[in-house]
């Protein structure tokens, strides 16, 4: 078996500069306040032995998730921790050293062998294995009691208190493994792809529900029309298709083209091109026919000789409109001649009248000018004098204004009246000689447009139209000479248009019968798909996917059962030291004794721990902390007990033991530690001063106490060794 | 399961409903079995498995059947202790699952009976234990078995199945 003699610690966790602890004595105690460095002194030894192994969430201890290996108040300088372990055949010297952080971190090994030979990396880590034959899981389940392990049970969530029982008892790595499997999810990616599937199936067989709807919906009016089962068939489409083709060649001969030749289809899927092209073939028979030819040349004539029968008409009734207006003009108005005399007239007589204006407006003025005159004189005696002879007339102004109300004003007034009749007479004659002008071109145009209609019936009817030809007459019997022509032509037509409408209804029904047998191979196509290799292969991958889950789900299941098993194993091992540490640490007044079972939880396959008192009855509700913890310390020394004879170490290490144990189960605790420390080194550290007291006062055993005084980020602890 | 066969079964389901049509279902696939080529075949209406059935190189199958339109089937207690039970005369307990769903088929699958728990049993968790050999073989018999008796089925139902199956029993007797 292997003692602790001494540990180096430098740049690990909270260390800074180098420090040796030796651990010559078997009872060492590491006291002091908390955030001393006095754990991770424990850790150093846990490390420089398993490395990377005690790091990271394998570990099943949270805190070792992100664990910090250097001291990161001491950037630079390598980490080194070492451990001299004292053999039956002599002292190994263990040393780890970390340098670099993150990717560029290196880790060096050297075990130097009593007889100073040093092995490093490789046969270094075998040279542990060979020596100690542990593995971290077992170390932190017999050798070092983790006080993370401790804290986790003191808990009374099932769940959590089972995760702390599996870590105590070293099955994490099962734990963590039946739960890695549970977070992959495997059977997901398998439900997944028969989500996807289903979705497929589903869309696949909406599409037949509805190729079928509608397939049945067809062939139920195809057979009210008529049609029977038989018809629709492949051989029914086709020899329909025969039918067609061979009345489309019979209409073309019949309509004078013997030349015509239309395949038939010879499968099924050349029934749609068919029906195309016979369509187009029949129109084409029928628009390239000459009797539909010259039906056509006729209705065109028929046309042309329509419109000019209405222009010649119209030709016609405006030439008779304009001489109609021209003459009963004339009759009202007079002619050209008549009009230009009574203007002339007109003009003699708005002369004369303003000379007269002329000569009277004279004699006004003058007689104005007096009466002006005189009323503006001052003096009335002036006023009675004639203003020309000087003559007095006392009465004169009065007889001016009489003769100017009376005479000269009426008579300017009349004649002036008599030239506004005049001038009006004039231009009325002035706008019936335009309107006169304006009818007779209108009268010409009539009949230029008459005559220009009389060449347009001499063109279409190709003769000399004459002086005493009527065109409308002619052009009357041209057309009924065409119509006659066409009424001819039209019923000559008429059956060969009736065989046409036939075959359109026999391609119809063809339509239909492709329509249905379409919709029918689509949902063979559909049909189909699960009859591929391609979906053979997907189905088989189905089954493979299957499997696969089953096969996860079976090595989870073996996984989960391992567990138990070595659970079931250890817990029985353990048993016997389980009950006795229990009863004399806690030593509960109802509680007589202690055993765990392990059951699987159907839930998440992991173990899941019954404690159970020996009475039968379940102790949880009624466990107080501290009985956790005595449950916890408990289980360990149990473990290491059931070790014993194989354990490679003969130290054990307790961090921080006595979390919420009462001062007498502190008592009852180191009394326990006082048996073990009988066969066991042990190295304790606690920040417990009443625990320390006790340990001091009541271990029969040499002791040695290293005081972790105090810290410094530079510096890391203070440590003090004392007897 | 060509979609006629499908069209067949769910008319067959829509007369006569899910329970019936079970019943319908597990007589058809007896039928089936005669029609593959199996012999000693028996159909049980009540208790014990539903149907055992031996293969021409003498392989013995015993059938629980069930149909459904979902993704699982429910199994009891008194379904694994009657397969089980057979498996003490030498015959492979399986599992035979009808999806009543367009493009859906028999799944044949000789699930370990301590896979098997009471309750709820998705039909996915079959395929990694089908028997493609039987499933091969059942296939094609079951579409002609189907569209053989439809007419007769949907007028005559179960009893007429039943009559079927006696009298194949006595030919073969």
């Amino acid at each position: 078996m292997f003692y602790l003699m001494r540990v180096e610690i430098r740049n690990f966790r909270g260390f800074a500069d180098a420090q040796e602890l030796k651990f010559d004595e078997p009872v060492i105690l590491l006291s002091g306040e908390n955030h001393r460095g006095k754990s991770s002194t424990l850790n150093a030894v846990e490390w420089c032995l398993f490395g990377g192994t005690c790091v990271g969430k394998n570990t099943g201890i949270r805190e070792r998730i992100g664990w910090e290996i250097p001291n990161r108040y001491v950037p630079e300088g390598s980490v080194l921790v070492e451990v001299e372990f004292k053999g039956p055949d002599g002292n190994y010297v263990v040393t780890r050293e970390l340098s670099g952080t993150g990717r560029r971190a290196s880790e060096k090994i050297i075990v130097q062998l009593p007889d100073g030979t040093k092995l490093q990396g490789d046969d270094a880590e075998h040279q542990i294995y060979t020596l100690f034959h542990s593995s971290f899981q077992h170390f932190m389940t017999t050798v070092y009691q983790h006080q993370e392990a401790i804290r986790d049970t003191l808990t009374q969530e099932p769940r959590n208190r089972n995760a702390a029982i599996d870590r105590l008892l070293g099955l994490s790595e099962y734990k963590e493994l039946v739960q890695g499997i549970t977070d992959a999810k495997t059977e997901n990616i398998y439900r997944a792809m028969e989500s996807d599937l289903e979705i497929f199936r589903k869309r696949a067989a909406e599409d037949v529900r509805i190729y079928n709807k509608e397939a049945a919906e067809k062939k139920k009016e195809a057979i009210a029309e008529g049609m029977t089962q038989e018809d629709i068939t492949a051989q029914g489409a086709l020899h329909r298709a025969k039918v067609v083709g061979q009345a489309v060649m019979s209409l073309a001969q019949g309509l004078g083209l013997s030349d015509l030749q239309i395949a038939t289809p010879r499968s099924l899927g050349e029934v749609a091109k068919f029906r195309k092209e016979a369509t187009e073939r029949i129109d084409h028979v029928f628009l390239q026919s000459p009797d539909v030819k010259e039906q056509q040349t006729l209705q065109t004539e028929q046309g042309e000789l329509g419109r000019l029968i209405g222009e010649y008409q119209d030709a016609r009734t405006a030439t008779a409109r304009a001489q109609e207006e021209l003459n009963e003009f004339t009759r009202q108005h007079g002619d050209e001649t008549t009009l230009e005399e009574a203007a002339k007239a007109q003009q003699v007589e708005i002369t004369k009248v303003e000379e007269q204006i002329h000569k009277s407006n004279a004699r006004a003025n003058l007689v104005r000018e007096a009466i002006q005159y005189l009323k503006e004189l001052v003096s009335d005696i002036d006023r009675r004098r004639c203003p020309l002879c000087g003559a007095d007339k006392p009465k004169l102004l009065d007889q001016l204004e009489t003769e100017w109300k009376e005479k000269i004003k009426v008579e300017v007034s009349a004649l002036e009246l008599q030239r506004k009749e005049h001038q009006d007479k004039l231009l009325n004659l002035e706008s019936f000689k335009d309107r006169l002008k304006k009818l007779k071109r209108v009268l010409l145009e009539a009949h230029s447009s008459a005559e220009e209609c009389t060449n347009k019936v001499g063109a279409i009817l190709e003769r000399k139209i004459g002086k005493h030809d009527d065109p409308l007459a002619l052009l009357n019997a041209q057309l009924q000479k065409i119509t006659l022509k066409l009424e001819s032509r039209k019923k000559a037509l008429e059956k060969k248009g009736q065989e046409r409408i036939a075959i359109f209804d026999q391609l119809a029904k063809l339509r239909t019968i492709d329509d249905i047998l379409n919709l029918e191979r689509k949902r063979e196509v559909v049909e189909h798909i699960w009859d591929t290799k391609e979906f053979g292969e997907l189905d088989k991958l189905r089954d493979q996917a299957s499997q696969f889950a089953e096969d996860v789900q079976a090595i989870k299941s073996c996984v989960a059962a391992a567990s138990r098993k070595e659970a079931e194993t250890k817990i029985s091992a353990a048993g016997t030291g389980l009950d006795k540490y229990f009863c004399r640490i806690a030593n509960h007044p109802t509680i007589r004794g202690l055993v765990i079972e392990v059951t699987e939880d159907s839930r998440t396959g992991l173990n899941s721990y019954n404690i159970k008192s020996k009475d039968g009855l379940d102790p949880t509700p009624i466990l107080s902390q501290g009985d956790l913890n005595c449950l916890a310390l408990s289980l360990f020394f149990g473990l290491a007990e059931a070790a014993g004879g194989t354990q490679p170490f003969a130290f054990l290490m307790l961090d921080d033991p006595t979390q919420s144990l009462g001062p007498e189960m502190k008592q009852q605790f180191v009394s326990v530690l006082e048996e073990i420390a009988k066969h066991r080194q042990l190295v304790t550290s606690t920040p417990d001063v009443e625990f320390k007291d006790l340990l001091m006062t009541n271990i029969t055993k040499s002791k040695a106490v290293y005081d972790f005084l105090d810290w410094t980020e530079k510096n890391g602890p203070r440590i003090a060794r004392n007897a | 399961m060509k979609v006629n066969t499908f069209q067949h079964l769910q008319q067959i389901r829509d007369k006569f409903g899910p329970g019936l049509f079970g019943k319908i279902a597990q007589k058809l696939l007896a039928l089936a079995l005669y029609e593959a080529g199996f012999f000693n075949i028996v159909e049980r209406e009540v208790q014990g498995a539903d149907i055992d059935a031996t293969n021409i190189m003498g392989k013995k199958y015993t059938l629980e059947v069930k149909t459904t339109d979902g993704e699982n089937i429910p199994i009891s207690r008194e379904n694994i202790e009657a397969l089980k039970d057979r498996t003490k005369d030498g015959y492979s307990p399986v599992i035979a699952a009808l999806r009543m769903q367009m493009f859906e088929d028999w799944v044949f699958a000789n699930i370990p009976l301590g896979n098997l728990r009471p309750g709820s049993l998705p039909l996915s968790r079959l395929r990694a234990y089908r028997l493609q050999d039987l499933e091969t073989s059942v296939y094609p018999a079951f579409e002609i078995v189907v569209n053989q008796h439809f007419s007769n089925v949907l007028a005559g139902g179960e009893y007429y199945l039943s009559q079927v199956l006696a009298q194949r029993r006595s030919e073969r007797n």
